[in-house]
């Protein structure tokens, strides 16, 4: 059987899974990123999330009108501080997740989000076959963690200025 | 050898995905976002996204039925995430 070949740099479009419910956000993703939580950056991002979704709902039981503006204020103050507005004093470490293992599915999805698997030719016979995995340098202890999993020496600072980090497994065959 | 040598295991195509491999996904793909609602005094809307490439649409299948809830949706001139 021929395998098909596709060019798939080459194909336009995206896909997009999204819940925009309240609701289901509380009965469904919260309780999942509880039970299995992340440990990069995003993970303050998902806290900040979980707490304006609370205040939006605590907001349809407030009738003061001084609460209300209150109550709004501070969601819009969670807003804009999160995601990439957020400001780093330090490096993020999770805390959360101390001696918690990665676990290789958790390795195995963010590889899927976020590596990339190369193949290329290395000289005019060899073939170089790589792994590597592009990260924010706030992301450097996520990163440090995926590197002592993957059995990689050294992680590698691209550019510390625009914050790019890398760690990068090849061999030649 | 060539790749379309290895055989692929049929049965991998049902198994469900792992809870920590989504964790891992949304770590890498996923943001969680809230806006203003500007047509509104006091109003938020909120949101949960995983955004791939589109020959990732069974993936996102999967990811929709793991949670039983949310909407996929396709932007077709879209070529970079």
């Amino acid at each position: 059987m021929a395998a098909e070949i596709f060019p798939l740099t080459k194909k336009k479009g995206t896909c997009k899974y999204s819940v925009t419910s309240i609701q289901d956000v509380v009965k469904y993703i919260i309780p999942h990123f509880s039970k299995y939580p992340l440990r990069g950056t995003k993970y303050l991002d998902f806290l900040d999330f979980s707490k304006g979704i609370h205040l939006i709902l605590e907001k349809k039981t407030l009738n003061d009108s001084s609460a209300i503006s209150k109550n709004v204020e501070t969601i819009l103050d969670l807003i804009n501080n999160m995601n990439t507005k957020r400001i780093f004093n330090s490096l993020f470490v999770p805390t959360h997740l101390t001696g918690v293992p990665l676990d290789p599915n958790y390795v195995s999805g963010f590889i899927e989000g976020d590596g990339s698997l190369i193949l290329e030719l290395n000289g005019t016979r060899k073939y170089r076959m790589s792994i590597s995995v592009d990260q924010h340098y706030n992301n450097y202890t996520l990163l440090d963690s995926l590197r002592a999993v993957l059995n990689i020496d050294s992680l590698l600072i691209v550019n510390k200025t625009t914050g790019v980090l890398k760690i990068s497994k090849s061999g030649d065959k | 050898m060539h790749f379309s040598d290895y055989p692929l295991d049929s049965s991998l195509a049902y198994l469900s995905v792992n809870p920590w491999f989504v964790t891992g996904l949304v770590e890498g793909e996923g943001y969680f976002s809230m806006y203003k609602d500007y047509r509104k005094k006091t109003a938020f809307n909120i949101a949960f996204t995983i955004e791939m490439l589109k020959r990732d649409q069974d993936l996102m299948v999967k990811i929709k039925n793991f949670f039983g809830c949310g909407n996929i949706s396709f932007n077709e001139k879209k070529r970079y995430l």
